[in-house]
C-alpha cells in the first residue's frame, strides 16, 4: 500500500489516482496534498482519474474534502480524465463534486488551470 | 409392434409422391399457403423436405417411443420452412395449418394398410401428436422471429432518435425532437459522453425546440446529462426553450441556473464560437 506519488508540473500539484482510494489512503492523500500546498505555495491541484473505472460516493466525498481543504490554502482543484461511465454513475448517484473543476484530459486541465490562476 | 411401424414407413417410402399430391390438393382447396406469396416449386421443395425428415424420424424410432428430444431434427427443418414462409408474408396461423394439413394426406393413404381399426387409431393419434407439436412450434418460431424484428427496430429507432451532430470544431449539437423519456435520455447521455471522450469536443448544444412539453422528469434527465457533460470537462448549452416552456419550468420550480441557456440554437452557437475565440465575419465589409 504505497502512497500515491505527488508530482509538480508547472507549479501545480499533479496526483494520478490509479488504485482504489480506501479510507486510510484517501486521508493521507488529503494530508499530504495540504502539506505540499503549504510548503510549495502551489496554486492548483490536478487529480488525474483517467484509469479509475469505479468512483463511489465515498471517493467522491473524499475528492470534495480535498478540494475544500485545498481551497482554504488558496489552491484550485481540477479533476481530469473522467470516463463517460464514471460521469454517468456520479450523476445517477447525485454527487455534485462541489468546488471541483473538471477537464477532459491532463492537457486541457493544465491549460484551464493556467487560466484560472492567471493574474493572481 | 415393429410390423405396424412398417406400414407407415412403407407408405411414406412407396407412396411418397401420392402423399405429397394429397397434401398439395388439400393446400390448394383451402388456400392455406397463398400461391401469390410462395410459389409452388418452393412449397413442394419444403413439403418434400419435411416429409423426408418425418420419414427418417419414424425409421429411427418406434412411433410410441418418440420423445420431444427426437423431434429436434424435424423441428430444425420446420424452423427453416416456417422462416421461409414468414419472410414471404405468410401468417403464423397459416404456416401452422400447412403442417397440420399433412394429417389429411396421411389419413387418405394409411387406412388401406391396416386391418385392425384400433391399431390404425392409435398410430394416427401418435402421428397427430407429433404434427400438433410441429404446428405449435411453427407458431412459436414465427412469433419469436417477429418479436426479434420489433426489438431490432426499436433499437434502431432509439439510435436514430438521438443524433449527435458536429456543427463546428469542438461544437456538437443534439437536436431533440419529441418527448425525452428515460430510455432516450440514457441513450443520449451515453452517446454524448462517449463522443466527448473520444473526440474531445468542448461544447455540446442541446436543442429542445422540438420537445413539446418539459415536465419535471424531462428536466431531471436534462440536468443529469448537463452535469455529466460538465464532469467530463466540456460545457453544455441548452437552446430552443420556448417562452411557454420557460414559464412552465419556472412555475414547476425547475432550476437550470447553473447551466447556460439561450433562446435559439443560433444564439447558443454564437456563444460557443465566442468562447472558442472565433468570430463570423461578413466578407462584403
Amino acid at each position: 500500500m504505497d502512497d500515491l506519488p505527488l508530482i509538480e508540473v508547472e507549479g501545480f500539484l499533479l496526483v494520478s489516482v490509479q488504485t482504489d482510494l480506501h479510507d486510510e489512503l484517501a486521508q493521507r492523500l488529503n494530508q499530504r496534498i495540504c502539506e505540499h500546498i503549504a510548503r510549495s505555495g502551489s496554486r492548483g491541484v490536478i487529480i488525474d482519474i483517467s484509469t479509475v473505472e469505479i468512483l463511489d460516493t465515498y471517493m467522491g466525498r473524499m475528492l470534495e474534502i480535498i478540494a475544500a481543504a485545498s481551497r482554504l490554502l488558496g489552491a484550485q482543484t481540477m479533476l481530469v480524465g473522467m470516463r463517460p461511465e464514471v460521469a454517468m454513475t456520479l450523476v445517477e448517484l447525485g454527487m455534485q463534486l462541489q468546488g471541483i473543476h473538471t477537464a477532459l484530459n491532463l492537457d486541457r486541465g493544465l491549460a484551464r488551470m493556467r487560466e484560472l490562476t492567471a493574474g493572481s | 409392434m415393429t410390423a405396424h411401424q412398417n406400414y407407415i414407413l412403407v407408405a411414406l417410402k412407396h407412396q411418397r409422391d401420392e402423399i405429397l399430391q394429397h397434401w398439395f390438393d388439400h393446400q390448394r382447396r383451402n388456400e392455406t399457403i397463398d400461391s401469390a406469396l410462395v410459389d409452388s416449386a418452393d412449397l413442394q421443395r419444403h413439403a418434400a423436405e419435411l416429409l423426408d425428415e418425418f420419414a427418417s424420424l419414424i425409421e429411427s424410432r418406434q412411433l410410441s417411443d418418440i420423445t420431444k428430444d427426437d423431434l429436434e431434427q424435424l423441428r430444425d427443418s420446420m424452423r427453416s420452412t416456417a422462416r421461409f414462409f414468414d419472410r414471404r408474408g405468410q401468417q403464423p396461423a397459416e404456416i401452422a395449418l400447412f403442417i397440420l394439413s399433412l394429417k389429411h394426406a396421411l389419413l387418405k393413404v394409411l387406412p388401406p394398410h391396416y386391418s385392425d381399426a384400433a391399431e390404425l387409431a392409435s398410430e394416427v393419434a401418435a402421428i397427430s401428436e407429433i404434427l400438433d407439436d410441429l404446428g405449435l412450434f411453427c407458431f412459436q418460431v414465427t412469433v419469436e422471429q417477429r418479436e426479434a424484428t420489433i426489438r431490432e427496430q426499436q433499437a434502431e429507432l432509439t439510435e436514430l432518435s438521438v443524433p449527435v451532430i458536429k456543427l463546428w470544431d469542438n461544437v456538437l449539437v443534439l437536436p431533440i425532437i419529441g418527448t425525452l423519456d428515460s430510455l432516450r435520455a440514457q441513450t443520449l447521455m451515453e452517446r454524448l459522453l462517449t463522443r466527448i471522450a473520444s473526440t474531445g469536443d468542448r461544447f455540446a448544444i442541446i436543442d429542445i425546440s422540438g420537445v413539446p412539453t418539459v415536465d419535471t422528469m424531462t428536466a431531471q434527465h436534462l440536468t443529469k446529462t448537463l452535469r455529466a457533460v460538465q464532469l467530463m470537462g466540456a460545457d453544455c448549452v441548452i437552446t430552443g426553450l420556448r417562452p411557454d416552456v420557460a414559464q412552465t419550468m419556472v412555475s414547476l420550480g425547475i432550476d437550470l441556473s447553473q447551466f447556460t441557456t439561450r433562446f435559439s440554437l443560433a444564439d447558443g452557437f454564437g456563444m460557443c464560437l465566442d468562447r472558442l475565440g472565433l468570430a463570423v465575419q461578413d466578407k462584403r465589409s
